[in-house]
């Protein structure tokens, strides 16, 4: 039988402002190019959520009027998500989902909506938005890994005093634009502000999720190395304009 | 007028004639000079106008120029800003360069309504649409709303005529009439367009704004066009003023017909799509509220001819055919896909991706395309502009064996190789804004079309 994960998507209809298709693209089409199946599963406001169904959690980025409807729903699965974190499933969270798994989120008249606290993180609306290409290199995740994206944020992010961040910011602005750190490690979930999309252009990544998320399930099986030409391109050009 | 004005005219006129002596398009120049020197220099020359001031997202030039044909078909004397200048120093420009008309017809983009608004005062406003577009320089939807609300909120006079189609324009409206604006919807009635997809392609989060929840459609057209009311049917598609019905699609052209205010209209046009029968409906609604003849509308819109760039079709001396197609979001991407994919014959295509400022920096829109769908129908692709590689990338990712895609960063290049490499007697170029013009510039300096600026406005 062909190894087969179970991605699912939080919110398609509602989290799916910058391109974030690009992401669930990426991780079914390189598992497919190996025989493997990545099964997509969407998951809307109103429906059940059940432990142990899940090998990879992704959500992405949406307006404020869909985030706080997000946000209620998100709650009544806390404990069912926090659970399956905690058991090692991958998450890649961009954007408004990073930050409704972090502790909570404070618009500009101080009104707190509450996230579901996997990531240690406060983020607080700002004036300007954060807006333009960004070069991280990971500290984490996988080592010292150049990843290159596109950032699009009001909200600064901070950190809790033990949290690990995604990356170090090289060129843009991450979390606040202050301390130099993008996004956020737990365990097998990563949290961050790069899009643009960024697995395609990011095939290392999408490789360490893909594999994270497959060993778990299959402890024998290894990704097979796939032509990084086209990507490799890609990405070179994206880091072009950042000069 | 004031002296300021007068100055700020002939200053800007005889920058005109300067750059329009050194060949230059004059765009934005002059008309620049002229705000510099008077700031109201737009409010005081719109005065004399009667004004029609269109945006939206997708077929603001279209239907600008659709409605210019009309009003010039019925002689009333019309000036118009072309695309490429629709900030305010652009219609500035207009002013300056044809200073006769009795309608003033303005297209606008979303961010700059707002001032070319406050400015002009215009008669009748036109809202087409409101799609994801360019996130990094216009924001989200939610913040466009906004700005619109308010800017349409001073202007208590104003017609506004708006697509009831597109729920965000239906909560505008909705609005609008409760503090005692004139409104007229406009919509389309006929299930048997609806949209074959399972689930909705680059359709925008589009929540109730009762409670917030995602609306369901009745009928859905494309994109989040359609029939729509929500969960409690509190907020749903309002009554439409002015109906489109039996649509008809035939090859490049389509007929439907428009009721309003109780009578039927016949309309046939050439352009393709439905999006155009949304764009080609309501400049007919302009026209008659206008006041103008049923059948000078009606051959005026059965006469138009595609505009630049959109669906264009220019002829090479080799005897083929470039088929110029502007995509500047997923929306409009997805319906030059849905236009070629009519057939299966394969085809070879000319994509442009661009990531300028009048592009949108940010590029990852490409992923919420439909291009899995164009897929089959690719014989091959030659990418180019500044992100050709992010391009080949997507078409990798879609399922197109890379042998088939070639990235070529310069355009005039990129356009030699494919034209080289494809032995069929059509090529369809789809190309993001920036990338058009600078094709249509490397097309003319071959002689092969008119300059830009020679284009729309004569």
């Amino acid at each position: 039988m062909t190894p087969t994960i179970t991605l699912r998507h939080l919110y398609p209809d509602l989290m799916n402002i910058y391109g974030d298709q690009g992401n669930i693209i990426a991780l079914v089409a390189r598992a497919k190019w190996r025989g493997y199946d990545v099964k997509v599963t969407r998951h809307a406001v109103g429906d059940r959520l059940t432990a142990n169904q899940t090998d990879i959690y992704f959500m992405g980025g949406g307006q404020d009027r869909s985030q706080l409807l997000v946000a209620e729903d998100l709650q009544a699965h806390a404990d069912t998500i926090r659970g399956d974190i905690e058991n090692g499933v991958c998450a890649l969270l961009i954007c408004g989902g990073y930050q409704l798994f972090g502790q909570s989120y404070v618009d500009t008249d101080d009104n707190i909506l509450p996230g579901i606290g996997i990531f240690d993180v406060v983020t607080r609306a700002g004036k300007r938005r954060m807006i333009g290409n960004i070069l991280i290199e990971t500290v984490g995740v996988i080592p010292e890994q150049p990843l290159i994206g596109f950032e699009n944020h009001g909200g600064r992010t901070a950190l809790g005093p033990k949290a690990q961040p995604f990356g170090r910011v090289i060129e843009g602005h991450g979390n606040n634009g202050d301390d130099n750190t993008e996004g956020i490690v737990y365990k097998n979930a990563i949290g961050t502000y790069m899009h643009g999309s960024l697995l395609p252009k990011n095939p290392i990544l999408t490789d360490h999720i893909l594999q994270s998320a497959f060993r778990r399930k299959y402890p024998d099986l290894t990704l097979q190395p796939l032509d990084n030409t086209i990507e490799t391109a890609a990405f070179d050009e994206a880091r072009e304009r950042l000069r | 007028m004031g002296f300021r004005h007068r100055l700020a005219r002939t200053v800007g006129k005889a920058s005109f004639r300067l750059l329009r002596i050194t060949g230059s398009g004059a765009t934005t120049l002059p008309g620049l000079i002229a705000t510099r020197i008077d700031r109201d220099f737009v409010r005081s020359a719109a005065c004399d106008l009667k004004t029609v001031v269109i945006t939206g997202t997708n077929g603001k030039t279209t239907t600008a120029n659709q409605l210019a044909a009309i009003f010039r078909a019925a002689n009333r004397p019309v000036i118009q800003n072309n695309s490429g200048s629709n900030l305010l120093r652009g219609i500035a420009s207009t002013i300056i360069g044809q200073p006769t008309g009795t309608w003033g017809i303005f297209e606008t983009d979303e961010a700059d309504f707002r001032t070319v608004a406050e400015q002009i005062q215009p008669g009748i406003v036109i809202i087409l649409n409101l799609f994801r577009d360019q996130m990094d320089r216009y924001g989200e939807i939610n913040t466009t709303l906004k700005q619109w609300r308010h800017t349409l909120s001073k202007l208590p006079k104003t017609t506004v005529v708006l697509n009831a189609d597109d729920p965000t324009l239906a909560e505008l409206g909705i609005e609008l009439r409760q503090t005692g604006h004139s409104v007229i919807f406009f919509g389309l009635t006929d299930p048997s367009c609806q949209t074959s997809e399972a689930t909705p392609k680059a359709a925008d989060a589009i929540v109730s704004p009762v409670d917030n929840l995602p609306l369901t459609y009745e009928v859905r057209y494309y994109s989040h066009i359609g029939i729509y009311h929500d969960s409690q049917n509190r907020f749903a598609r309002p009554k439409v003023d002015a109906e489109i019905t039996h649509v008809s699609l035939v090859g490049d052209a389509a007929a439907f017909t428009l009721t309003y205010q109780g009578v039927n209209y016949p309309l046939k046009t050439q352009l393709p799509g439905l999006y155009n029968v949304y764009n080609q409906a309501v400049a007919a609604i302009a026209g008659i509220i206008a006041g103008i003849e049923v059948t000078t509308i009606t051959q005026s819109l059965a006469a138009f001819q595609s505009v630049f760039g959109r669906y264009e079709k220019i002829a090479l001396p080799d005897g083929r055919t470039l088929v110029l197609v502007l995509v500047k979001n997923p929306v409009g991407y997805n319906q030059a896909i849905s236009l070629l994919t009519r057939d299966n014959t394969p085809k070879t295509i000319f994509a442009a991706l661009n990531d300028k400022l009048a592009d949108g920096q940010d590029v990852s829109w490409i992923w919420d395309i439909d291009l899995e769908s164009l897929v089959p129908v690719i014989d091959q692709v030659v990418a180019g502009g500044r992100r050709a590689n992010e391009l080949v990338l997507r078409f990798k990712y879609a399922g197109l064996p890379p042998e088939r895609i070639t990235a070529i960063n310069h355009l005039a290049t990129a356009l030699k190789t494919v034209l080289a490499a494809s032995s069929e007697p059509t090529i369809y170029c789809l190309l993001t804004y920036t990338a058009m013009l600078e094709l249509h510039r490397h097309l003319a300096d071959q002689s092969l079309t008119k300059p830009f600026y020679a284009g729309s406005t004569t």
